[in-house]
């Protein structure tokens, strides 16, 4: 428990020591290029369009983020190996929309701008389903982030990098492949690079 | 000034998009969309020979596409058709052969049946490409 506390007492007094003037609002969207060129699949070239609302209020940061992803990306995030059995899973082949909720810090020094985030995901896949994870409970993921980028006054741009993992058993299916297989591509299967671009209220 | 206030309001707009559409419909604007494409290739000494004979696929016993004979080489007769659109799904794609040896036009040969796992196992998975070949 100490060692929750103190993280979060060291982010408190962060947040208590920045004027609460810089409680903003953001809105952005957010482009990955296409990242399998190799693909003989038309498809599967795809870059990937996301939406994002996030909110600031002193280090704190809150944030909502919509992509809009290809099947191959979908495949990718929920095929896995199963750490029982060993027996590949392949995953849903179809595009769908990623659901990130997070929250995480946002530091300013200016002109620069970094985020760290973490939080849970929902994966809707073409055809009306929420991903499922393989016991048919409601898959709700986890994902981590990383951001960097520039602010200039209401505007700006920023690369995130995101890893998401799209339910429970999937990160528990890639961290046994990393682990106990050295087969650490599991780890990042379902991984988003985006670039965006904000504006601040 | 104005794109300061012009811009949040196309994001705004862009977010609605996101948010109100039918998250299938945006999909499918977004991405392209399934398409089995069919190759047909016959041997002509065994089937005989008309450049008005055309194939036609059909996908799950829904008649879909047909199309004209597009070129030979001598040994061969080639067809190639498209059924684009399709949603993701287990298909059975059957090919047949309309000869036009008189009138009206009937099917020679219910060509080989083909099924495939549409698009999960086949490796491409938006797009199928089948060949049907009859010697």
């Amino acid at each position: 428990m100490k060692k929750l506390l103190v993280p979060l007492a060291v982010v408190a007094l962060l947040a208590l020591a920045v004027p609460a003037a810089f409680a903003e609002w953001e809105l952005g969207i957010g482009i990955t290029p296409a990242q399998n060129q190799e693909s003989t699949d038309p498809g599967a070239v795809d870059g990937i369009l996301n939406f994002h609302v996030g909110y600031n209020w002193s280090i704190l940061y809150a944030s909502w983020d919509a992509f809009a992803m290809p099947s191959y990306w979908v495949y990718n995030a929920t095929s896995y190996i199963d750490p029982v059995h060993g027996s590949y899973y392949p995953g849903a082949d179809v595009p769908g929309f990623l659901n990130l909720f997070d929250v995480g810090i946002r530091i300013y020094p200016r002109p620069f701008i970094g985020y760290a985030e973490v939080g849970t995901n929902l994966l809707y896949l073409y055809g009306g389903q929420i991903y499922h994870d393989p016991y048919g409970n409601l898959g709700v993921g986890v994902n981590g982030r990383l951001g960097f980028g520039v602010k200039f006054g209401f505007w700006g741009v920023n690369i995130s990098g995101t890893q998401v993992f799209a339910s429970w058993y999937d990160l528990r299916a890639a961290l046994d492949q990393a682990f106990y297989h050295g087969n650490t591509a599991e780890l990042t299967a379902g991984s988003v690079l985006s670039l965006n671009f904000a504006l601040y209220f | 000034m104005k794109i300061r206030k012009i811009l949040p309001l196309l994001l705004l707009a862009f977010g609605s998009v996101f948010l109100l559409s039918s998250c299938d419909a945006l999909l499918d604007a977004i991405f392209s969309t399934n398409t089995i494409s069919v190759y047909v290739s016959v041997y002509i000494p065994s089937y005989g020979y008309s450049p008005h004979d055309t194939v036609s696929v059909s996908v799950s016993g829904e008649p879909l596409a047909t199309a004209g004979y597009s070129g030979d080489d001598g040994l061969y007769m080639y067809w190639s058709v498209s059924v684009p659109k399709l949603s993701d799904g287990l298909y059975s794609v059957t090919v047949y052969l309309n000869h036009v040896g008189g009138s009206p036009p009937f099917a020679v040969y219910p060509s080989t049946t083909q099924s495939t796992y549409f698009p999960a196992s086949s490796g491409n998975p938006h797009n199928v490409n089948l060949d049907f070949v009859y010697n």
